[in-house]
């Protein structure tokens, strides 16, 4: 203790000083006869200027018999603890002497220590061929250690980069999102792998690293060069005794990406949902920016945009159909969800594909150290989840899987449904495997099943497959690529075989296999790069129609496969001229080609595609190149730190979007279609224009934030009256293009920690959308602007999470936002024979407004580290004021006239309860 | 297919909910019912045109006339035909003598003194009807017409028919029954109610064109779909089809009407979209108008189907029980008051027979004794 704190004096005194390392110069003569060591220093003080430090523990027991002449202080003390385990240093400036026990003091800094300007002392290219990559490891145990990051003979001057892996330390799971900094300059935070590369400034530094639910970590560096620095975080233990903690985080502040939404898991499960569920999208659709056009939709809209915008990434596979049991449940197992990041503006350049969004989805790495899982029981679902070391602290897999008993929910079914059955299940399975410090190796497996049915012949069913393989190596310290090649799949299909002679069984599939490589090179703190290529193969079956059954006499259709090839290459270059000013510049250039085999319909040029003036057929052979769509997207975005807690962010988007939903309902219904791009269907394009003010308050803890943007969307498909999706070979007729114009502003209050914790956010976002081509025929509403089926002006999100205790926290969800538009019949008429209705203006009117509050309490076990088990319960009631919010609104004909109804989902508040356990 | 998926979901969605409430739409703005107009500016034959009023969801079927407006044919010529109204919002004309070729739009000046006028529509001639032809199928018989137009200049057609049958009462009924209860022998054949017809127009927009042909031909576009052995073709049936020549933009118009208005929405129905006539209001442009002025001849034609010709379409008369009714004067009422008419008197103090209303009088079903001119 006390060595330490001559430390830290002799480190205070030499502050300002720079060093020079001499011996004192005074000869002594004397003869020491048996004196003890205190005596001896007392002596020798009254012959030299110094003074002696020592512990009189450790030498008052030891007595000395020396006689020493004409010898200098240095040789005297060196003679008198020669053989001994006493050792001294002599601070030459300050003349102290310090006699400590075994070890001795470092009185002299190392160069450089305070002197940045100093001279190299070698070539700076010297100092990266020689490059040792001496990783270090800390871990909070030895975080009172200084950590020499280089070789202290190849010292540079300037900034370095330090790069390395924060883990888990009880897990040995990468951490990622953990903020690595030596202040609010150089600052930086680890990716997905939990890697981070820090630029820093030579010299002595603090190095902090910071995560929620992670202990706080400093550790004293002495930076000489570029080096590796591996860090083990220790999760915080919830102790007894409140801690508060000022959360330094200015990542809002900080990141140059402007409208990306990061949740952790832990986020997510604080937001409660229906059936006490933990709900990926749900959570998701609560953000500022996104909403959701009804309560069994999965689907999402982000910022104007159409469901089928959303690129939705699930440990970089794609997921077409997000959702469980009509998008009552997001098809993502809570347990091994990492977190989501949500890119609504500046879509990173190496996403690509959709229009509005991409939604990444993470999954964790499995424990490297020790078999763990848990298990959750809920009113409709059940899961589990494993995961452990197969290798440990080198392989490790996870393992989550969920399942449902919602059988006895159909037997709530009218008696037409009796023998109704649903059911779905999920299964995730990942293994992450490290070969040495720079090349692991990554396999994901996704799988989810949907089957219902309803009475006792037709059964409803669609799949998600996906697989991937990843190879993340690094080239140097700087230079590292991942390279991923997957598998996805969808299908879906309904048979029916109650009627053996009408029996059938239809559907469609998407597959798509896709490979990509990305590279990241990080100069320094100024340059930093990315690029990459990616390639997708589509294969669609865009619908089938069949026999079931031997005696089915029905007849065989098939719409003609689709294939395409969906290439991209993209750059990135992120750069910093000062600390204050960032640019991401990204561009990335695809290209679509639409391969046969392939009949292509013919229409005459300049006139409506219409059957009518469909002139005739061209026949593609396989593998043939039908039509090439291609063009750059840019990305870009710029970022302006005004102040530590204020800056200012824009950024210019533009994308392309080649595979397009076919839906003339406004959620993603598994009925569905999806449809290449052709000849005569073009891509849809759209660009984004976004600023955005962020200001932090109350040392951070406070964030605030308010974007403004806006949007144009080119050939957008809407659906022309009447049109038929399913088995349509030319859907090309029943489609017309629009341009759409979107525009919003959200603004966000968020308390990321404390007890008092979450977000409230308003949105106030338009998107219209316009018929405007006057080739096209029959145009929507007059070729006016009229507003899209998503389109919800307003928007307010409440959600809050308090922590009474640690074992009680009560969270409230409360959200209003306005009615969806719809078409509404107004009138009836006599005309032709028969009584027609006549409609309104496509979209004049909404459903009424939509209002929720949920309100859920977690009951935590004991906080006992050591037991097997720690359990949890999940107490709450969705829509607690039991509002009837409207999901619909239909018209039906009855004896004569023409009744409105509205259709609420929840109509009732309902009470659910979840019990989770963790081994 | 999909309406099924619809339905199915909806009602799983219920019960998780059992929440489907009557819902009325708030501030539908529809302060005036808007103007419908029908009809064709035939060049060379008798011109009816129609004039209603839309009407609101919730009231009960009915067609609400605009009656007392003054109906003028311009023609671009300069040229001015008056129409006369004739009641139940029913405008008409002799021949018009319109010339083939030239341009003529229709001006409506309302009652309350509100204009309104179509844009200038060409008035066409349609190729006669080639043939009506029908088939035989298990589920029923269908009617086709067939029509071409060798000057290759007309492609879009519609239909709309009038169909006429012949049709007999289970029973011969030889007792009538007087207007104050009591019962005497019929008066025949004067008194007749065992043979009627009966006649019906065409309830759904037909059209059909010939673009994807080389030639301007329309071959079997089904007008008519009679189900098996129903009773309209159970003695004699007849169909007269009446053809225009449409207009593109004519065209485009019905087929949306079609599609727009043949079925009613649910949620997971298309969109429906508004379907924008010819016919715009002077007086106040943003005010919608409903339906599309054309202008062509008519060629008709008419076919005949007699019973014998088709396979196994024998009406059985399964519903027409025979009920015995003693000659009391009480037991007589009862009958009649339970919607049953006597066919057969016994004679003496034997009973009436008696059987439902549709099986003795065949009027009751709508139709009329007296024999059309054609038949």
């Amino acid at each position: 203790m006390r060595l330490l704190f001559l430390v830290f004096i002799m480190t205070f005194c030499f502050f300002t000083n720079s060093m020079q390392a001499q011996g004192p110069g005074e000869k002594i003569t004397d003869d020491f006869d048996n004196v003890t060591l205190p005596e001896f220093f007392n002596r020798l003080e009254q012959k030299v200027p110094y003074k002696f430090y020592y512990n009189i523990d450790q030498v008052k027991t030891s007595v000395l018999k020396l006689s020493v002449k004409d010898l200098t202080l240095k040789e005297v003390l060196q003679e008198a603890f020669k053989g001994t385990d006493i050792r001294f240093s002599i601070d030459s400036l300050n003349k102290f002497i310090f006699i400590t026990s075994k070890v001795s003091l470092t009185t002299d800094l190392p160069k450089g220590f305070f002197d940045n300007d100093m001279a190299s002392a070698s070539p700076r290219s010297d100092s990266l061929t020689n490059y040792d990559l001496d990783v270090k490891k800390a871990t909070k145990a030895t975080a009172g250690k200084l950590y020499e990051i280089g070789k202290k003979s190849n010292q540079t001057k300037g900034t370095v980069i330090l790069t390395g892996n924060i883990r888990n330390a009880r897990t040995g799971e990468p951490a990622g999102n953990v903020s690595v900094f030596t202040d609010s300059i150089n600052a930086t935070v680890t990716d997905a792998y939990g890697h981070y590369s820090l630029t820093i400034p030579v010299g002595s530094r603090i190095l902090n690293v910071q995560s929620i639910g992670m202990k706080d970590t400093k550790l004293q560096l002495m930076v000489y060069n570029e080096g590796k620095l591996d860090v083990d975080i220790e999760e915080e233990i919830r102790t007894l005794k409140e801690v508060v903690i000022s959360n330094k985080k200015t990542a809002n502040i900080r990141n140059v990406q402007m409208g990306v939404e990061r949740l952790t898991i832990a986020n997510i499960k604080n937001v409660p949902t229906v059936f006490g569920e933990s709900d990926v999208l749900r959570v998701v659709t609560s953000l500022p920016g996104v909403k959701t056009v009804g309560e069994a939709s999965t689907g999402f809209n982000v910022r104007g945009g159409s469901a089928d915008q959303n690129l939705i990434l699930f440990n970089d596979a794609t997921i077409y159909n997000p959702s469980h049991f009509f998008g009552l449940f997001s098809a993502f197992n809570p347990e091994v969800t990492e977190g989501i990041e949500l890119y609504k503006s500046s879509i990173p350049a190496k996403y690509g594909g959709r229009l509005s969004s991409v939604l990444d989805i993470t999954t964790r790495e499995g424990n490297k150290k020790q078999l763990t899982g848990s298990a959750g029981i809920g009113l409709v679902t059940s899961r589990v989840h494993l995961e452990g070391p197969i290798v440990k602290d080198k392989t490790s897999f996870i393992l989550g899987a969920r399942t449902t008993y919602a059988n006895w929910l159909m037997n709530l079914l009218p008696d037409e449904y009796k023998d109704s059955k649903a059911s779905f299940q999920d299964l995730n399975f990942s293994v992450s495997h490290m070969i040495d410090s720079s090349n692991s190796l990554y396999f994901s497996g996704y799988f989810s099943n949907d089957r219902f049915s309803l009475g006792n012949d037709t059964l409803y069913g669609y799949q998600n497959k996906n697989a991937n393989i990843k190879w993340k190596h690094s080239f140097t310290n700087k230079f590292k690529g991942i390279f991923i090649a997957g598998y996805d799949q969808y299908n879906y299909n309904v048979q029916s075989d109650n009627n053996k002679v009408n029996a059938f069984k239809l559907g469609f599939d998407i597959r798509q296999l896709s490979a990509k490589a990305n590279f990241d090179y990080y100069v320094n703190s100024k340059h930093a790069f990315d690029f990459g290529l990616s390639t997708i193969r589509y294969d669609l079956a865009p619908g089938y129609f069949k026999p079931f059954g031997k005696e089915s006499v029905v007849k065989y259709d098939e719409v003609n496969g689709e294939q395409a090839m969906e290439s991209a290459a993209y750059f990135t270059h992120k750069f910093s001229p000062s600390p204050s000013i960032s640019f991401n510049t990204g561009i990335r250039y695809s290209l679509f080609n639409y391969l046969g085999p392939q009949n292509v319909n013919i229409y005459a040029p300049g006139f409506p595609i219409t059957e009518t003036n469909r002139t005739g057929t061209v026949s593609y052979g396989k593998g043939k190149s039908i039509q090439n769509y291609s063009g750059p997207e840019i990305r870009f975005s710029a970022r302006f730190v005004v102040s530590p807690t204020f800056s200012v962010k824009t950024a210019y988007n533009s994308t392309r979007q080649y595979i397009h939903l076919l839906s003339n309902t406004s959620i993603i219904a598994p009925t569905d279609i999806w449809k290449l791009s052709d000849p005569n269907i073009r891509p849809q394009k759209g660009e984004q224009v976004s600023i955005g003010f962020y200001k932090n308050l109350k040392s951070n803890t406070i964030e605030t934030s308010v974007e403004v943007y806006y949007k144009r969307i080119k050939d957008y498909l809407d659906y022309k009256p009447g049109a038929t999706l399913f088995l349509n070979h030319a859907i090309e007729t029943d489609v017309l293009n629009t341009k759409g114009k979107g525009y919003g502003a959200e603004l966000l209050i968020k308390k990321p920690g404390g007890k008092l914790n979450g977000w409230i956010s308003y949105t106030y976002s338009r998107i219209l959308l316009q018929a405007y081509d006057t080739t096209q025929g029959v145009l929507i509403n007059n070729g006016e602007y009229y507003p899209a089926n998503y389109d919800k002006p307003h928007d307010i999100t409440l959600a809050a999470n308090f922590r009474v205790n640690h074992r009680f926290s009560i969270s409230l969800n409360s959200t209003y936002s306005t009615g969806r538009p719809i078409t509404l019949p107004i009138a009836r008429y006599y005309y032709a024979g028969s009584q027609r209705v006549l409609y309104s203006d496509r979209n004049a009117y909404r459903i009424p407004d939509y209002y929720r509050t949920d309100l859920a309490m977690n009951i935590d076990g004991n906080h006992k580290v050591k037991q097997k088990t720690h359990n949890s319960w999940t107490v709450g009631v969705y829509n607690m004021f039991g509002r009837q919010n409207p999901y619909s609104v239909f018209f039906v004909s009855e004896n004569g006239r023409v009744n409105g109804y509205k259709l609420s989902i929840f109509g009732s508040a309902i009470p659910f309860i979840n019990y989770n356990i963790r081994f | 297919m999909k309406k099924e998926f619809a339905y199915i979901c909806i009602s799983l969605l219920l019960i998780i909910s059992s929440c489907k409430e009557s819902y009325e739409p708030p501030n539908i703005a529809m302060p005036k019912p808007l103007l419908v107009v029908e009809g064709n500016l035939d060049p060379s034959g008798p011109v009816s045109i129609r004039l209603t009023r839309t009407v609101s969801l919730d009231k009960n079927n009915t067609v609400q006339a605009e009656n007392n407006a003054q109906l003028v044919v311009e023609g671009k010529d300069n040229s001015i035909r008056n129409l006369t109204f004739v009641g139940n919002g029913y405008y008409k004309s002799a021949a018009l003598n319109l010339a083939i070729g030239n341009e003529y739009r229709l001006k409506i000046i309302t009652s309350t003194g509100k204009q309104y006028l179509s844009a200038f529509t060409k008035a066409q001639i349609a190729p006669a009807i080639d043939s009506i032809t029908w088939r035989q199928q298990p589920e029923g018989v269908r009617l086709y017409a067939n029509t071409s137009d060798p000057a290759n200049a007309t492609h879009y057609y519609m239909w709309n028919f009038t169909e006429t049958w012949e049709y007999h009462s289970g029973f011969y009924s030889e007792v009538f029954v007087q207007s104050n209860g009591t019962l005497r022998p019929r008066i025949l054949p004067a008194e007749d109610v065992h043979i009627c017809w009966k006649s019906d127009s065409s309830k759904t927009v037909l059209i059909g064109n010939s673009l994807k042909l080389n030639v301007d031909r329309i071959s079997e576009a089904q007008i008519q779909f009679v189900p098996a052995k129903e009773e309209k073709m159970s003695v004699r049936y007849s169909i007269l089809v009446r053809q225009y020549a449409l207009s593109k933009d004519a065209y485009a118009y019905f087929e949306l009407l079609k599609k727009n208005t043949e079925s009613l929405g649910s949620i997971f129905d298309p969109q429906p979209s508004e379907d924008k006539g010819n016919i715009t209001c002077v007086s106040d442009p943003s005010e919608k108008v409903i339906g599309f002025i054309t202008s062509s001849t008519v060629p008709e034609k008419r076919i005949f189907i007699s019973n014998s010709e088709l396979n196994d379409w024998r009406l059985l008369y399964l519903e027409c029980m025979v009920d015995t009714v003693p000659k009391s004067t009480q037991r007589i009422q009862q009958a009649l008051s339970e919607g049953k008419l006597p066919f057969q008197d016994m004679g003496g103090p034997m009973p009436y027979l008696f059987s439902l209303a549709p099986c003795v009088d065949c009027t009751t079903k709508g139709g009329t004794t007296t024999k059309p001119l054609f038949w």
